[in-house]
């Protein structure tokens, strides 16, 4: 163990730690993760599972500029890296999915190191890492090819370079926080949210900087992005397409979702509702290629149930401390989740998976605040728990005198 | 001697301080300049890439077809691109069964793709002749259209069109009265059967080299 520093981590009032986490646990925490999320990569396929869709229009924009099919009003630079995933680890459902598997891994590895730029304790951050390494939905949604992972991970890289930015205030640090905005802008719309929060705290940090400073957050995090967005469609502009008519394409798309899409979501009502995330399992399941093998998404409710009162603690604990990485995690989950209960479109369960780093986070420094050295046996009956969860998951075989009670509460019969 | 009695230093009179002021307040604000340069180089090579990448026919022809697949093959063949499509039809021809056909086909295999009277406006689109439809409506048609779209998951019905995309590329459906003046040349396609629907004058409107490069009669189905 090495000698960590002593001050106070960024005002939430959390005690300085008298040691570090080891040099090499990051890379452990990915190797772990990797693990996890490989294991039994080309067994399990979620039923509602867009591989068969996804895979062949990552082609079809690459090499014609062609949106979809299907989902035209999505964004598209989860073609690029489906593509870029082919071309790394093979042209085939197992490389496909390797894009998530490895977005999933760095989505861990991210949720730790944004915890630990917040906190310095090694506590939080190991704790928020293991809680999301084995979240079922999380793991899940690591094996297949929806877009919505390696749109989380772009969110936290986009978190930890902004806690970096807020602290040095170094140009560096904040045009990598505006490339990596720009990224998750263009997998998921959502990702605008974190992004004005991030506009907000940063502007009132700066605030009397005057003009010239204020300007400077304002291009990092809104001309810059764009600029990453706007590139992600030039596939598309090559096929005749002018600055003119990307704006109506994005016009379209606004309307298109915000016009409910009910027919495009008909069958998906038992994993649909973002109201009951945190207070009811929800799930489906389907076999796996195994006898007695299952492979499950559903929310880890004992856990998740947990996140909603964790985040209340750390945004209380941040505006008390005035600390900006405690509001901008804390805030994000909170307007993330305030946006998904009155998007006029129907929610399902896999939109919350941007949510649950944070949840996570909020979680770990809660339990260390609140439990304080007892907050390892909570860890230890948290992972012990998702360990339990997993195979159900990973469609390794289980007996059904285990997992029935589960299995029924998320509609399997 | 403090500020307040300090000699007013005349500017107008020597150029350079200005000009420093200048330069050292554009400095302070340059991330928010190259980040805008950025923005705008990027809109720039947009519509470069876009505009540049649009294929039009050399003066003024006009095609019979037999059918809607030989329709297809002569606008492929002609190396059309990124273009304006006006359809005088009901439908839309855009039934999306043979998505994955069309794009085996397009490296160079045209005979092979699945072109029926059902959907050559769809190959039209995924072949990347067609970045833009206009499907003019007979007007008696016009309701059913809306019906039809409105019940759709990603119908856009607006007052005077309704509106659907296929692959990004926008489909409109609008009444004559209702179809927008182009800023460019437009490929028109008559099928023969939706011919008498229309006002002569309107249909002729657009056999015409300012309006259109391309216009294709299509004789059978």
């Amino acid at each position: 163990m090495t000698r960590g520093r002593t001050t106070d981590a960024e005002g939430t009032g959390v005690p300085a730690t008298a040691w570090a986490p080891p040099w090499w646990t990051p890379l452990a925490v990915f190797l772990l993760s990797l693990l996890l999320r490989i294991f039994h990569v080309a067994e399990v396929t979620l039923w509602l599972d867009d591989t068969a869709l996804l895979a062949p229009s990552a082609f079809t924009y690459i090499r014609y500029g062609s949106l979809g099919p299907p989902g035209w009003w999505t964004q598209p630079l989860k073609y690029v890296l489906l593509y870029a995933s082919s071309i790394f680890f093979g042209n085939d459902p197992v490389g496909w999915r390797m894009c998530n598997v490895m977005f999933g891994t760095g989505s861990v590895l991210m949720t730790y190191l944004v915890a630990r730029a917040m906190f310095r304790r090694p506590f939080p951050a190991i704790a928020a890492a293991a809680l999301i390494a084995l979240d079922p939905l999380s793991v899940a949604f690591s094996r297949n090819i929806s877009e919505d992972t390696p749109a989380t991970f772009f969110i936290l890289v986009v978190c930890l370079f902004f806690i970096r930015a807020m602290k040095t205030d170094r140009d560096r640090d904040w045009i990598l926080t505006g490339l990596s905005l720009g990224a998750a802008w263009a997998l998921r719309w959502y990702a605008v949210i974190p992004g004005l929060l991030m506009l907000v705290l940063a502007l009132a940090r700066h605030r009397k900087e005057g003009l010239p400073g204020m300007s400077r957050i304002v291009a990092y995090l809104g001309p810059l992005p764009l600029s990453i967005y706007v590139a992600a469609f030039l596939p598309w502009a090559a096929r005749g397409y002018s600055v003119a008519e990307w704006f109506s394409l994005n016009v379209d798309a606004y309307r298109v979702q915000a016009s409910g899409m009910e027919g495009m979501f008909t069958g998906l009502t038992r994993i649909a509702g973002p109201s009951r995330w945190f207070t009811t399992w929800i799930g489906a399941v389907d076999t796996a290629y195994r006898p007695g093998s299952y492979a499950a998404m559903f929310n880890d409710l004992p856990i998740w149930f947990l996140f909603v009162p964790a985040v209340a603690y750390l945004l209380w604990r941040g505006y008390k401390g005035r600390s900006i990485p405690a509001l901008l995690v804390g805030g994000s989950f909170i307007l993330l989740y305030v946006f998904f209960l009155t998007a006029r479109r129907s929610i399902m369960l896999y939109s919350s998976i941007p949510l649950l780093p944070f949840g996570a986070i909020a979680l770990g420094f809660a339990a260390d605040k609140v439990l304080g050295r007892k907050a390892w046996i909570f860890l230890a009956i948290a992972v012990g728990w998702s360990l339990y969860l997993f195979p159900i998951v990973s469609g390794m075989p289980v007996p059904g005198w285990a997992y029935g009670w589960l299995l029924a509460r998320l509609g399997w019969s | 001697m403090n500020a307040k009695n300090a000699p007013a230093i005349d500017t107008q009179d020597d150029p350079s301080p200005l000009l420093l002021r200048a330069v050292l307040g554009a400095r302070r604000y340059a991330p928010a300049i190259a980040c805008m340069a950025l923005l705008a180089i990027m809109f720039l090579a947009f519509q470069t890439v876009g505009v540049s990448n649009r294929r039009f026919a050399e003066g003024y022809r006009r095609y019979e077809v037999g059918s809607s697949r030989d329709g297809y093959l002569l606008l492929r063949r002609l190396g059309l691109r990124g273009r304006i499509v006006v359809l005088f039809d009901k439908t839309a021809h855009i039934e999306q069964w043979g998505a994955r056909e069309y794009i085996r086909s397009l490296g160079g295999r045209d005979e092979s793709a699945p072109v029926t009277p059902d959907n050559f406006v769809e190959g039209f689109i995924l072949s990347g002749v067609a970045r833009h439809v206009y499907v003019v409506v007979p007007e008696k048609e016009w309701p059913l259209i809306v019906l039809h779209m409105s019940t759709r998951g990603d119908g856009i019905v607006t007052s005077s069109s309704v509106s659907s995309r296929l692959y990004g590329a926008r489909v409109d459906y609008v009444t004559p009265e209702n179809l927008p003046r182009f800023g460019e040349r437009v490929v028109a396609y008559v099928p023969k059967t939706a011919e008498s629907e229309y006002p002569s004058s309107f249909l002729t409107s657009f056999d015409d080299p300012r309006v259109s490069d391309i216009y294709v009669v299509q004789e059978g189905r």
